[in-house]
């Protein structure tokens, strides 16, 4: 599968092998920001700006100055938080999505789903055996 | 809204110098963007993009109360953001200081400060910067201090408490892609940069970089690389040339070669520069070609010196007949070189310093503009192993603050050479430098 990069409404950035192929119609846009994890993070696609592909082509699906830091709107959850270190050293912090909770359109699988964002612009997809420590309210 | 604020003074603390070749603080700018995914709204201020009046400072600390205000530390500012530290303490009493950066990780004593230092951050400051801003953001409720790792901080005895070791990220894929938006001056840069890796292979004894990334090496995945590039070259309108800033862009040849092909498959041609290793370019020369016609229009050899038993004793790992090869080679593939040297390793004479003056004027002679010669004077700084064993290596170190070390100044010197010896090859030196 390609990869792409990912340009939020925020701002946040990622780029990732894709888990499906890209298409109009998603309305969240899996990826995979390393072939040495199963970390998986999915893109609300109502809130991408601008998409760029491997083969040097873009698609810009909000018209905005991407050179201009966009107000943030991006509230930090007040409850049901976890924060996870995963392997390969990082950190990731969010609200806790049950699964009855994940969009229909995203896979479910077994590990933790959480979103940085009460708005759930990212949501973050971690197999539990990628999971080396969790602190949770 | 929780915001954080992040001050960046110069490395070199001269604006005119600073200003001329802006380079984006692409750590300081990871950090923020791991920070704004997570809701938290950063201001960034690069004093090389911008020369702030404190008063400008104080106005958006007043405003936009930030839970902590975090200063990038390098060696040779660091006692200019200790006065800044505590004149913000002064005013800000109850808004936590928080060192990062070079300084603080390579020598973290010299840093703690009771009085105005109220966290260090060791490391990648990426989760540690988030669990920090976590911790005080829930009030040690999701996370305490004692738990973070790569975190200095006062505890309730008012003494510092080192907490965990640092953890190191070992896989800098799982970070976000670095948006620049948060500095203007960013995309006027003429020589943008971006990195494809962290750490070094190479295991010089002048070099911080193996302490800095506990001697890891981490490789991004070259088509993330890519797409970096691909928005970079998109904001940059103008640019001259985008620099891959890693120290050793072209270690692992098949990862070259991926690149290679996907610059060759893209509908967007770009223009760019790396750094790279002597060793690890002459065993991959077959590259060249496909580099340059990937749109590599230059490559930064550190020489470091034009003697081999110099090149030896300072573990450059370096045959200097392979250096003249490969810099033969790229400049035959249409690639610009250019190669860099130190003069004043604890091991240099002046007779192996004129060697190295020698190498520079041949360089010069057979490839004119082709090759450009750069060259600095040999500075110990805190976290190399020249640093650690001063002593051992027959090096007086003259400079009495951090903040003479500024690479251009001559700041020590050996039974085999002296100060006035290092202007001299200093100013030499400038005369061949282009």
């Amino acid at each position: 599968m390609d990869y792409i990069l990912i340009i939020c409404k925020s701002g946040v950035m990622y780029s990732g092998q894709l888990l499906q192929e890209y298409s109009d119609d998603l309305k969240w846009i899996g990826i995979k920001p390393s072939t040495k994890s199963d970390i998986c993070l999915y893109f609300a696609t109502d809130r991408i700006k601008k998409i760029y592909f491997q083969d040097g082509t873009s698609e810009t699906k909000i018209e905005t100055d991407l050179k201009e830091m966009p107000e943030l709107d991006l509230e930090i959850p007040e409850e049901n938080i976890s924060l996870i270190r995963v392997k390969g050293g990082v950190s990731y912090c969010g609200e806790r999505i049950r699964g009855e909770d994940i969009p229909t359109d995203i896979h479910d699988k077994e590990g933790y789903w959480i979103s940085p964002s009460s708005i759930k612009e990212t949501i973050i997809y971690i197999p539990e055996y990628e999971a080396e420590e969790v602190y949770s309210i | 809204m929780k915001s954080i604020v992040f001050i960046v003074r110069s490395s070199c603390d001269n604006q005119e110098q600073a200003e001329s070749a802006y380079m984006a603080p692409l750590g300081v700018l990871s950090i923020a963007n791991t920070l704004r995914m997570h809701g938290y709204h950063v201001h960034v201020l690069d004093f090389s993009a911008h020369d702030y009046e404190t008063s400008e400072i104080y106005e958006l600390i007043e405003r936009v109360n930030p839970i902590y205000i975090a200063f990038s530390v390098y060696t040779e500012n660091v006692d200019n953001i200790f006065i800044m530290c505590k004149a913000f303490k002064k005013r800000f009493k109850n808004i936590p200081i928080v060192l990062g950066g070079p300084h603080p990780t390579l020598d973290t004593e010299y840093c703690k400060r009771k009085r105005f230092v109220d966290f260090i951050l060791i490391g990648d400051g990426e989760h540690n910067a988030l669990e920090l801003a976590e911790a005080i953001r829930t009030n040690e409720k999701l996370i305490h201090f004692s738990d973070i790792q790569g975190l200095v901080y006062v505890d309730e005895e008012r003494k510092y408490s080192n907490g965990r070791p640092r953890r190191f990220i070992t896989n800098i894929d799982l970070l976000p892609i670095i948006n620049r938006d948060y500095i203007r001056k960013c995309f006027t840069a003429t020589i943008p940069s971006m990195y494809s890796s962290r750490g070094c292979p190479g295991r010089c004894i002048y070099c911080a970089a193996p302490e800095m990334s506990g001697g890891k090496y981490r490789v991004r995945e070259v088509e993330n690389v890519f797409l970096e590039t691909l928005y970079v070259e998109d904001m940059y309108k103008g640019y001259d040339q985008i620099f891959y800033c890693d120290d050793t862009f072209t270690v692992f040849n098949k990862r070259v070669e991926r690149f290679i092909e996907l610059c060759d498959k893209s509908v967007i041609k770009f223009r760019w520069r790396c750094e790279s290793r002597v060793d690890a370019m002459f065993k991959n020369s077959y590259l060249l070609k496909g580099l340059k016609e990937a749109g590599c229009k230059r490559i930064q050899f550190g020489i470091e010196s034009g003697n081999q038993k110099v090149l030896n004793n300072i573990g450059k790992g370096m045959d200097l007949s392979q250096a003249y090869e490969i810099i033969d080679e790229t400049v035959n593939a249409g690639i610009d070189v250019a190669a860099s040297f130190i003069f004043g390793h604890y091991c240099d004479t002046l007779e192996t310093m004129e060697d190295t003056i020698g190498m520079m004027e041949k360089l010069r002679e057979l490839y004119g503009n082709k090759v450009g010669v750069a060259y600095g004077l040999n500075t110990p700084f805190p976290g190399t192993y020249q640093y650690e064993h001063m002593k051992e290596l027959g090096i007086e170190m003259t400079a009495k603050k951090f903040c003479e070390l500024d690479m251009l100044s001559p700041v020590m010197q050996t039974k085999n050479f002296n100060i006035d010896d290092l202007k001299r090859f200093n100013s030499r030196g400038l005369k061949l430098y282009n």
